[in-house]
């Protein structure tokens, strides 16, 4: 079980505002902490991936639940 | 010399130092378009999410996309025509194709609610808050005699040619839409 500091539901959300918002999350919490990122866009799947790796943060785990995917991303 | 050294500088832009690192993305926005000003402002606010520095040049038709009214004083007749005749703000834009009197436009409304997708306000808005930055086009604006005021109050700036050259150069991204 991966250790949860917030979430993020993005269900509903089309691109790119999972991903606008997700960084929006992101700047409230401090280095280390985790946040799971929930989201429906079928763009999300390469979408969060990518936006880790620019952005230095750490998608520590990657789920996929008919088509609901699900990010445990760890602040840089 | 030595203060006209310093004149120069103080006419640099004042964020190129602390934003030196950071990857940049600059896009001339041209259009005046509703499907082209989704792209552009997707595109950016993406871009800035993802930590880069961005920057929109708003020129010709383009200028639809940041204004926010409509002022005939000042314009020769000309001016006045065109400036009647262009939209004016995110919300009277045209779609490029298909967009029959304004028929087309008001289907993609409805779409992009019916859908959930973001509209271009929420884009816009989500561009601001990003960081992005926003300017028009010197040339563009005083041949169609539209000044400042005419601008919403995000543009940060009216600059020239010169100015995007020199942003542009050192740019990861640049992009003319």
């Amino acid at each position: 079980m991966i250790k949860v500091d917030a979430e993020f539901d993005a269900r509903g959300l089309k691109c790119p505002m999972p991903v606008i918002r997700a960084k929006k999350k992101l700047d409230d919490l401090s280095s280390g902490q985790v946040i799971l990122v929930i989201a429906d866009d079928p763009g999300a799947k390469k979408d969060f991936p990518a936006f880790c790796m620019q952005t230095g943060h750490d998608l520590i785990d990657l789920k996929e639940e008919n088509g609901v995917f699900k990010f445990y991303i760890r602040k840089k | 010399m030595a203060d006209i050294k310093q004149d120069i500088s103080s006419y640099s832009l004042p964020e190129r130092k602390t934003e030196e690192k950071k990857d940049k993305m600059r896009i001339i926005c041209f259009s005046g378009d509703m499907d082209k000003a989704f792209a552009v402002l997707t595109l950016a606010s993406t871009a800035a999410s993802l930590g880069m520095d961005v920057a929109i040049f708003f020129t010709f038709w383009g200028l639809s996309l940041i204004k926010k009214n409509r002022k005939l004083k000042g314009k020769n007749f000309l001016q006045k025509m065109m400036d009647i005749m262009m939209p004016s703000g995110l919300d009277s834009l045209k779609l490029s194709k298909m967009n029959m009197a304004g028929l087309g436009p008001f289907f993609m409304k409805i779409l992009m609610k019916k859908t959930k997708s973001p509209d271009l306000k929420d884009l816009f808005e989500a561009a601001k808050e990003s960081g992005v930055k926003f300017y028009a086009c010197s040339t563009s604006c005083s041949i169609l005699g539209i000044d400042r005021s005419e601008f919403v109050d995000e543009v940060e700036e009216i600059v020239g040619a010169a100015t995007f050259i020199s942003e542009a150069k050192d740019a990861k991204i640049s992009l003319f839409i």
